[in-house]
């Protein structure tokens, strides 16, 4: 069967196959080990996850065995630390969610890892960093720690580095704290690798990575009279290349391209992308569900992808009236916005991918879903994260969707769909086809099939 | 979050249902003849859905502000259609205080109502096991100094958030699924059930347009009357700030409202307590939006819910720094 292909072939015969999952089986789920946020590194051999009880997990790639050629570098744990706790803000009375938002990394400079993770108002930078030796033999110390008599000191010696178990240590290094009235939403390392930008509903703000008593404000959309308010920002990324240019998406379906050089405020943006809506499938829902979740530039930096509640759209920053590409996700909800605005999911937020050569995109859906799309051949898939599909390199199978009518065997109805079961958060190797699927609290690794 | 598991029944086999088509399927142009009624109670449905969104989440950290935002978008737009429209008749479901040891008083407001609409047909029976939090007019809150200390709640919430107002709602909608099939023959969604119950409270209101009006001149008439409702209208309030715009009542005088007796016991916001003990206290909404609308503070950005609780934990700091305690 047919899947989409992505890394350096496109279009190829190609399939998903199982690889590991991460997580607790219990059906359970504590809120806590809810997953939100997943990101690989800039090599790939790092996979951090953020959850809603404020921890980070590493896993880290294997080394390629040799005698076991068929586990192509499993993922398995490296550091798990609290990033941040629940606060209260007492002028509010109200809980600050330790929930990581998102977590970004930095690019590798040294033997060690560094990343951002962000919740809904402090943002942090973390150093990984590995310790395998010790040092023996210090002069104005014992081994224990406690310190000796200077005067007792009659000789001098070199302290010598004796190996130890590895130990991965993770320490806070920077805290970006206060700049944010509103609940942050993204965080985006710039190609400078010296300067990051995060945004709230209102706000953009620019930090130096070194500093954390200043920061810039480089968007404001907050009206002087509250009231007012009618369209808050959803999503910003930095371009891959160009250090100077930003985009940042609204919950009317707008992106904005703002260039820093214009001027100090970039409140007036450069580029302006909007598609005129459909007169024949407007609705009381339009504006919901043209509120644009997330906002991912490719690797090229020549297109941007939007994900809105029921679509993606691939956008040539060349062509603002317009995307280049619209991707149905699952048009069968257009029927249930109503149900889908009263218990709440209308409002989900579904982030999306592109594959390492930019050939493929991918994103979530409910019933633990998930979509992808081969911009060459324009051909689709839908997979599933599930146990059942869970046996070491099982080939996973295709999903469909009934839309009515007759169902056929291993379809299933609209109405059968578990909208509990969403699949919010995806991530794709930045060179190979390994992808990372968050499905509640559970972390799904798939890789192609090696034939 | 997501209130059911599923769609619909689990299993259950789906039959074709014209109306609910009329709810979400086609765009329902509002100068269609005999479609126009569907697209006005699509509207209403929709009005209600929102306003309780609004009005019932009573979270422990900051509802979110995009969320806040394209609900009050969706409410603007509909208000302002319905400006267009020329007409500012009733939109609100009619509720009641079903467990309330003054109904007599709303009661007595019913008859003008009920016995306009099909005899079979009572619109307190939709939502009489409806807690307090699912009211969906504050005006219907007020009822004298009671309105805090009266109402128990009546589900066991849960440790975090309150289960969203609408659920007990459906499970009278379909408790009286039965009364309303001569509306709706084939009420198989709850949307369609929502409809219906809308299309009952319409229909009745309807008629009441040429009743005698009826004017709040005591907080517990809940038949909003045209006058109050436009004002109603006029006024959505602006749900990110404190203002002192027009509020709800006008009829209503400040005395009545700031110097009742109101039972603060809820606001005494202690971080010690457990979750369960915070989801028990009561939250009658009402009381956050006069307030809202009358407290002075408009320069933070406070939510909605939470202008009481801030003015009173603030008292308290400021207290405790002027006592040094």
């Amino acid at each position: 069967m047919a899947g989409v292909a992505g890394g350096g072939g496109g279009g190829n015969d190609f399939q998903w196959c199982f690889s590991q999952v991460k997580g607790a089986i219990d059906e359970d789920v504590a809120e806590a080990d809810i997953i939100s946020t997943v990101e690989f590194n800039y090599s790939g051999d790092l996979l951090a996850t953020g959850d809603k009880g404020g921890r980070v997990v590493i896993f880290q790639r294997e080394q390629e065995n040799k005698s076991r050629p068929h586990s192509r570098g499993e993922y398995n744990v490296y550091s798990t630390f609290q990033s941040h706790e629940p606060e209260f803000d007492y002028l509010k009375s109200l809980e600050i969610e330790e929930k990581i938002n998102k977590i970004r990394w930095l690019p590798q400079q040294n033997a060690a890892h560094f990343l951002l993770s962000t919740n809904d108002k402090t943002i942090k930078l973390w150093k990984i960093s590995e310790r395998d030796k010790r040092a023996e033999g210090y002069n104005l110390k014992d081994e224990d720690g406690r310190l000796r008599d200077p005067f007792r000191i009659t000789a001098l010696r070199v302290p010598i580095l004796k190996p130890m178990d590895l130990m991965v240590e993770a320490s806070p290094r920077r805290i970006f704290a206060n700049a944010h009235t509103y609940h942050i939403n993204s965080i985006s390392v710039n190609s400078d690798h010296e300067t990051y930008l995060s945004a709230d509903d209102l706000r953009i703000n620019l930090w130096h990575l070194e500093i954390t008593d200043r920061s810039f404000n480089i968007v404001d959309i907050k009206p002087a009279n509250m009231e007012e308010l009618t369209e808050v920002i959803t999503a910003a990324e930095f371009h891959p290349h160009h250090c100077n240019v930003f985009v940042y998406s609204s919950s009317k379906g707008t992106i904005r391209l703002c260039d820093m050089r214009s001027s100090a405020l970039c409140d007036r943006h450069s580029k302006f992308f909007e598609e005129p809506e459909d007169p024949s499938s407007r609705s009381f829902f339009s504006e919901i569900i043209s509120s644009i979740s997330d906002v991912k530039f490719s690797h090229s930096g020549r297109y941007m992808m939007t994900r809105d509640y029921l679509s993606v759209k691939v956008w040539d920053l060349n062509m603002e009236n317009r995307p280049v590409e619209t991707y149905q996700v699952h048009e069968y909800l257009r029927s249930k916005l109503c149900s889908l605005y009263e218990n709440d999911c209308i409002f989900d937020k579904f982030e999306c991918c592109w594959n390492g050569s930019d050939s493929a995109i991918m994103t979530g859906s409910y019933n633990n879903f998930f979509r992808m799309f081969d911009r060459n051949t324009r051909r689709d898939i839908t997979l599933e994260a599930s146990r059942e599909s869970s046996k070491p390199r099982a080939i996973l199978k295709p999903r469909k969707v009934c839309t009515g009518g007759k169902r056929k065997k291993d379809e299933i109805s609209v109405d059968s769909l578990d909208f509990n079961k969403k699949i919010l958060h995806t991530a794709w190797h930045p060179t190979e086809n390994i992808i990372a699927v968050a499905a509640t609290n559970n972390l799904y690794i798939f890789q192609d099939k090696i034939n | 979050m997501g209130v059911q598991r599923y769609m619909l029944g689990k299993g259950g086999k789906r039959k074709f249902d014209e109306h609910e088509d009329g709810l979400e399927g086609k765009v329902v142009s509002p100068t269609d003849g005999p479609s126009k009624v569907s697209y006005t109670l699509q509207r209403q449905t929709i009005f209600n859905i929102s306003l309780m969104k609004l009005y019932n989440h009573r979270p422990l950290t900051e509802p979110s502000l995009q969320k806040t935002v394209l609900i009050n978008n969706m409410l603007r737009r509909i208000q302002e259609e319905l400006k267009q429209e020329g007409s500012l008749r009733p939109v609100f479901i009619t509720t009641s205080q079903p467990t309330d040891p003054l109904g007599d008083n709303f009661r007595e407001a019913q008859p003008a109502f009920s016995h306009l609409a099909s005899p079979s047909i009572h619109p307190t029976d939709f939502v009489s096991t409806t807690p307090l939090e699912s009211c969906l007019t504050p005006a219907s809150l007020l009822e004298d100094d009671t309105f805090c200390t009266s109402q128990t709640v009546q589900h066991d919430g849960p440790t975090k958030l309150p289960p969203p107002a609408i659920q007990p709602v459906k499970d009278s909608f379909s408790s009286a699924l039965d009364e309303i099939e001569e509306l709706c023959p084939t009420p198989t969604s709850t949307e369609a059930v929502a409809v219906a119950a809308a299309a009952a409270a319409a229909a009745a209101e309807d008629s009441k347009e040429n009743s005698s009006e009826s004017n709040i001149q005591k907080p517990e008439g809940v038949q909003e009357s045209r006058t109050s409702e436009s004002k109603l209208m006029d006024s959505l309030p602006g749900n990110f700030e404190i203002t002192t715009s027009t509020g709800f009542l006008t009829d209503l005088t400040l005395d009545d409202i700031l110097f009742a007796d109101i039972d603060t016991s809820m606001y005494d916001f202690d971080p010690c307590t457990s979750a369960t003990g915070t989801a028990s206290k009561m939250a009658p909404v009402s009381a956050d939006d006069l307030l809202k609308t009358l407290a002075p503070y408009s320069s933070q950005p406070v939510t909605p819910n939470q202008p009481f609780k801030m003015d009173l934990t603030e008292l308290d700091h400021i207290m405790e720094v002027l006592v040094g305690s």
